[in-house]
Formats: C-alpha cells, sequence, structure tokens
C-alpha cells in the first residue's frame, strides 16, 4: 500500500512539475512565436502584391484573403494562401492578384516537399516568376515547350506532376473565388 | 586526479569507442532523417545533446527519489518536457531550422540515446558522472550527424554549410538528397569505422 | 468516402512508407529484422498498438487539448498515452492470450521508444484526420512498418549465406540492402495523390 502510493504520488509531482514548467515557457516563448509567424505571413503578402502598403485580413464567402492597399490607402490587389497535395506531400502557395481580379500578380511557394532537384524547382523564381501578369479570364495551364498564350506555363524538365500540382490547386481556389466574390 | 580521470574517461567514450551511432547504432531515425544539410544535422545534434544534459542532470540528481517501478515513465516525462521546451525556444528564436526539422523536433523524445543513457548511467552515477556521460554522448553524435550530413550535403548539392565547394563540371548526385542516399551513405561510413577499427587494433596488436 | 480512406491506406503503406521515406523505427528496423518469423512478430505488435493508440491520441487532442488550450502539453501527453497503452496491451495480451505472448511478449516492450507511434498521432493532428480516417492511418502505418521489416528480414536471411565484405558484415550491408528498398520505393511516389 505504502509502496503503490509512493509510485502514484512521484509520478503525479513530476507530471505536475513538468506541466507547470512547461506552462510558464508557453507563456514567454508565446509572443515571439506568433509575431514570427505574423513576420512570416507579411514578408509573403507584400512579395506577391508588391504595391500593397498595409494589409487586412478579411474574408470572401468562407475564404481567408488579405485585402491589400498601396500607399494612398487605395485597394490594390489580394493575397491569399491555396494548398494542396503534390507529387508526394503538402504544397502550400501564397497567391497575389490584382483588385478587379482579372490578373495573377505574382505567387510564392511556402511550402513543400517535392522531390529534391526535381519538383522542388517550383520554388525557383524562374517557375515563380512565369505566373506573373497571368490572364485570369482563362484557367491556367501547363505546357512542355514555351508558352504561347498568356495562361500557359512552363512545366519543369522531369517534374511535369509539380508543375501541374501548382498549377491545379491556384486554379482550384481561384475559381472557388470567383463563384463567392 | 583520479576523479578527473574518471570524468575524462566518462566524457571520452562517447566519442568514438561507444559512437552512439557508430558503434552502438542508436538514435539512427533523426541520424537519417534530417541529415541532408549540415546546418540541419548540427541544429538536430545540439537540440538532442541539450536534451540528454538537462535530463541527465535531473534524472541523476534525483536518482534516489525516483522509485524502481515506476523509472521509466518518470524519465520519459522529463525527457518530452525539455523536448517541449526545446521546440518552443526553436519556434522562438529559430524559426526557419524548426521548419527545417519539423516533426523531428518532438521525434527526440523516443530517440533511443537519450532513454538508453539514463537507464544505463545517469540513473546509477553521481550528477558529475552524469554530466561527463551525457556532454560526450551528445558531442559524439553531434560529430557523427556532422560527417554523415557533409558527405550528403558536398556530393548531393555541391555546397558545405551553404558555400559552394565543389567547382567545375560538377552535377549534383541528387540522390544523396533523397531517402535511399541516406541509407547508402550510412552503411558506407559504418563500413569505413570498422575498417578504422580493424586498423587500429591490429597495430596495438603488432605493438605488443 | 469509403474510396477516400482505402487511398489513404494506400499511400500511408506505399508512398510515404514509414521506414524507408521518413526512416522511422529504424532501431527496430536493424535490431528485429534477422528472422522473418520475429520480424512478422514485431510487426504485428507495433500495427495493434498502433491502431489503438491513434483513436485515443485523436480523442484526447480534440478534446482535452484543444478544448482546454494546452498545446504546450501535446508532447507528454502523447507519449504518456503510448506508454500507457503499451503497457495495457501487455497485461491484457498476457492474461487473454498466453500463446501470442509467448511469441510477441518481448518486443511490446520495445515499441514505446519506437519514433514510428510519435510520429503517426503528430502527425494525425498535423493533417487534421477526421477520428475514422486517423484509425486507417495508424493502421497503414503498421502495415507499412511489417511490409518494410519482413521484407528486409527475408532478404538478410539469404544474406546469411552469402559472401558480404568483412567490414560491412551486420548492420553496414543491412543499411546498404535498405538504401536499395528505398530506391524501390521511390519509383512508387506519385502513384496517387493523397492526403
Amino acid at each position: 500500500m505504502k509502496q503503490s502510493f509512493k509510485m502514484i504520488f512521484s509520478l503525479c509531482l513530476i507530471a505536475v512539475v513538468s506541466a507547470v514548467v512547461l506552462a510558464k515557457v508557453y507563456q514567454i516563448t508565446q509572443p515571439a512565436i506568433t509575431a514570427n509567424e505574423k513576420k512570416a505571413t507579411e514578408v509573403a503578402v507584400y512579395k506577391v502584391v508588391s504595391a500593397a502598403n498595409s494589409y487586412k485580413e478579411a474574408k470572401i464567402g468562407e475564404i481567408d484573403i488579405f485585402k491589400c492597399y498601396d500607399e494612398n490607402n487605395k485597394l490594390c490587389g489580394f493575397a491569399f494562401t491555396v494548398e494542396g497535395v503534390g507529387y508526394q506531400d503538402l504544397i502550400k502557395v501564397m497567391v497575389g492578384v490584382s483588385a478587379d481580379f482579372n490578373k495573377i500578380l505574382a505567387i510564392e511557394v511556402l511550402e513543400n516537399s517535392e522531390t529534391p532537384g526535381l519538383g522542388n524547382k517550383i520554388e525557383t523564381p524562374w517557375f515563380e516568376n512565369q505566373f506573373q501578369n497571368l490572364d485570369l479570364q482563362n484557367k491556367i495551364t501547363v505546357v512542355k515547350g514555351v508558352p504561347q498564350k498568356n495562361s500557359e506555363i512552363q512545366a519543369i524538365t522531369g517534374a511535369t506532376i509539380s508543375s501541374e500540382a501548382v498549377v491545379d490547386i491556384v486554379n482550384n481556389k481561384i475559381e472557388e473565388l470567383k463563384k463567392s466574390k | 586526479m583520479r576523479k578527473i580521470n574518471v570524468l575524462f574517461s566518462d566524457f571520452i567514450k562517447g566519442l568514438w569507442q561507444e559512437n552512439p551511432i557508430f558503434r552502438l547504432l542508436i538514435g539512427m531515425c533523426p541520424t537519417l532523417a534530417v541529415t541532408s544539410q549540415v546546418k540541419n544535422g548540427l541544429a538536430m545534434g545540439l537540440a538532442t545533446t541539450f536534451t540528454l544534459l538537462a535530463s541527465s542532470t535531473i534524472i541523476s540528481i534525483f536518482r534516489n527519489f525516483i522509485p524502481k517501478e515506476v523509472r521509466i515513465p518518470s524519465y520519459i516525462v522529463i525527457i518530452a518536457t525539455f523536448v517541449t521546451i526545446v521546440s518552443l525556444f526553436l519556434k522562438a528564436n529559430f524559426p526557419e531550422i524548426s521548419k527545417e526539422l519539423g516533426p523531428y523536433v518532438p521525434l527526440i523524445i523516443v530517440n533511443c540515446l537519450i532513454l538508453g543513457r539514463q537507464e544505463a548511467f545517469a540513473s546509477k552515477n553521481p550528477t558529475h558522472r552524469a554530466i561527463a556521460d551525457a556532454l560526450g554522448m551528445g558531442i559524439g553524435f553531434t560529430l557523427s550527424l556532422i560527417a554523415l550530413s557533409s558527405v550528403r550535403e558536398v556530393l548531393g548539392m555541391g555546397t558545405l554549410l551553404g558555400h559552394q565547394v565543389i567547382f567545375g563540371n560538377f552535377r549534383p548526385w541528387i540522390i544523396m538528397l533523397t531517402p535511399p542516399g541516406a541509407f547508402l551513405t550510412l552503411g558506407l561510413l559504418l563500413g569505413l569505422v570498422n575498417i578504422i577499427n580493424k586498423a587500429v587494433k591490429n597495430r596495438k596488436k603488432k605493438k605488443q | 468516402m469509403v474510396k477516400e480512406l482505402i487511398l489513404v491506406f494506400i499511400a500511408t503503406v506505399l508512398i510515404n512508407n514509414f521506414v524507408l521515406k521518413y526512416f522511422l523505427g529504424i532501431c527496430p528496423f536493424l535490431g528485429v529484422s534477422d528472422k522473418l518469423s520475429s520480424a512478422i512478430s514485431m510487426g504485428f505488435a507495433t500495427t495493434f498498438v498502433m491502431t489503438i493508440t491513434a483513436p485515443v491520441a485523436w480523442l484526447i487532442n480534440n478534446y482535452i487539448l484543444i478544448k482546454f488550450d494546452l498545446p504546450f502539453l501535446q508532447y507528454v501527453c502523447f507519449i504518456i498515452v503510448i506508454a500507457s497503452l503499451v503497457q495495457f496491451v501487455e497485461m491484457v495480451i498476457k492474461k487473454f492470450f498466453p500463446l501470442l505472448h509467448q511469441s510477441m511478449g518481448i518486443y511490446l516492450p520495445l515499441i514505446t521508444t519506437n519514433c514510428a507511434i510519435l510520429f503517426m498521432t503528430l502527425q494525425l493532428v498535423l493533417r487534421e484526420y477526421s477520428l475514422i480516417k486517423s484509425m486507417v492511418f495508424g493502421f497503414g502505418s503498421g502495415i507499412g512498418f511489417t511490409l518494410a521489416i519482413a521484407i528486409m528480414a527475408s532478404i538478410r536471411e539469404e544474406l546469411e549465406f552469402r559472401d558480404v565484405p568483412e567490414s560491412l558484415k551486420g548492420p553496414g550491408i543491412t543499411l546498404i540492402i535498405a538504401g536499395i528498398l528505398a530506391l524501390i520505393f521511390v519509383g512508387l511516389a506519385g502513384l496517387i495523390q493523397v492526403r
């Protein structure tokens, strides 16, 4: 009896001390962690809507978006994150579109775990820059050669699936946004 | 003087003779998973060393108060606490590294190296020896990670710590960055360590 | 719904194989893979524990950690759940299935420190799986582990009669074979796309 009481007591003591210590550490580190996350979003938003000077979080239908304003406080575009499955795992992209929803301003791949050296080239400026000023009247499509139309993206050699995945998840979200607008 | 000798041998054995990765073959999961770049290998090594050092110290201090029957759960809770602290610290101060190491930070909890040292050493020895042992094992672990990740980063990207080190017509061996490359490199490095060990042993024999 | 569950299962077993893609459970993978029979016992013991752990971890995460806003206790809670479930499973098996305990018993305590289980619980939270999907995910992870360790064991049984270079004997050659196996599994990536 005394034995088991000692066991329970020491286990509980360890658990309580651990919880208290962790609560304290969490409290101390939390502001920095939130600030880091906010900063990461901020950097990405300003990158995809380069004219933006400030932004506000808002909703279109059910979808979270960032409304971007230029220095005269005029609406200059929208930014939003899209995510979906690529060749292997999750791909997360920040997309910037113009205020009239007619063209893409820029995109930035935030997270991916595609094949190193092939699929993860979706993170390179060469691939991302292809999205700049794309026409949104038509769906974006992936081609294997040099793009002919202003809604075409050249696929990465050896990584067509990753290239198509990025285009698909961007297309889907834009379609959704257009509907709920 | 003898006391210092004991401490020194507690420390030094982790570096080669009982090197966790190459000799004892424990703590393999993070070893393989995060060593595609030296930066990540180093960060993982330091995070593990910190957790090992902190848990060994605490457990060795309280070794007489923790009942034998529940020692394993107690150790695991203590280790998990320190790993959570490491994880929060990384997230707050080094968000980039925290993102790169991702899900492998919490896995330090179940790194057999840490629990193994508590069971085999910290729970039986005084605190100063436990600290020496933890430091030696931690540094040995970190050095092994650096060795493995250097090979993989140089061959896989032609860089070391992000600086270009191979010039000219070199085409990076992408396979080194992928899971198969990790297994192959570690297997071959293990063979190399065995060859060196054997050569050292033979030389000692000849001297005698 | 059912189709999605099947896809999650195939993806966890073949494409995102825990051992060969995420390097989880390497210690038992190297340690217990010298004989096919013990490898399969180890695999099923792990699968069993994983299938039970997944829903329990899901419930604790959704009804305790999220409800009371205690994200920082996640690691501690999950590892306690795993350790106590392993203990519990061992007691139940010992009492009601003594025969099974004889073949599986020695592997059960080792499972607590199998990083595959902790990783699985953390992933199902990260991927925001539903309760049923979590169970399929847990079961699939276990089967994937069993598959990898069983393939390895059958290769190693053959290997005993082969002429392996002295310095690579044991873990060295095992890791190199694992590398080749991983290479084969890389070929399965992109088979289906699911998360």
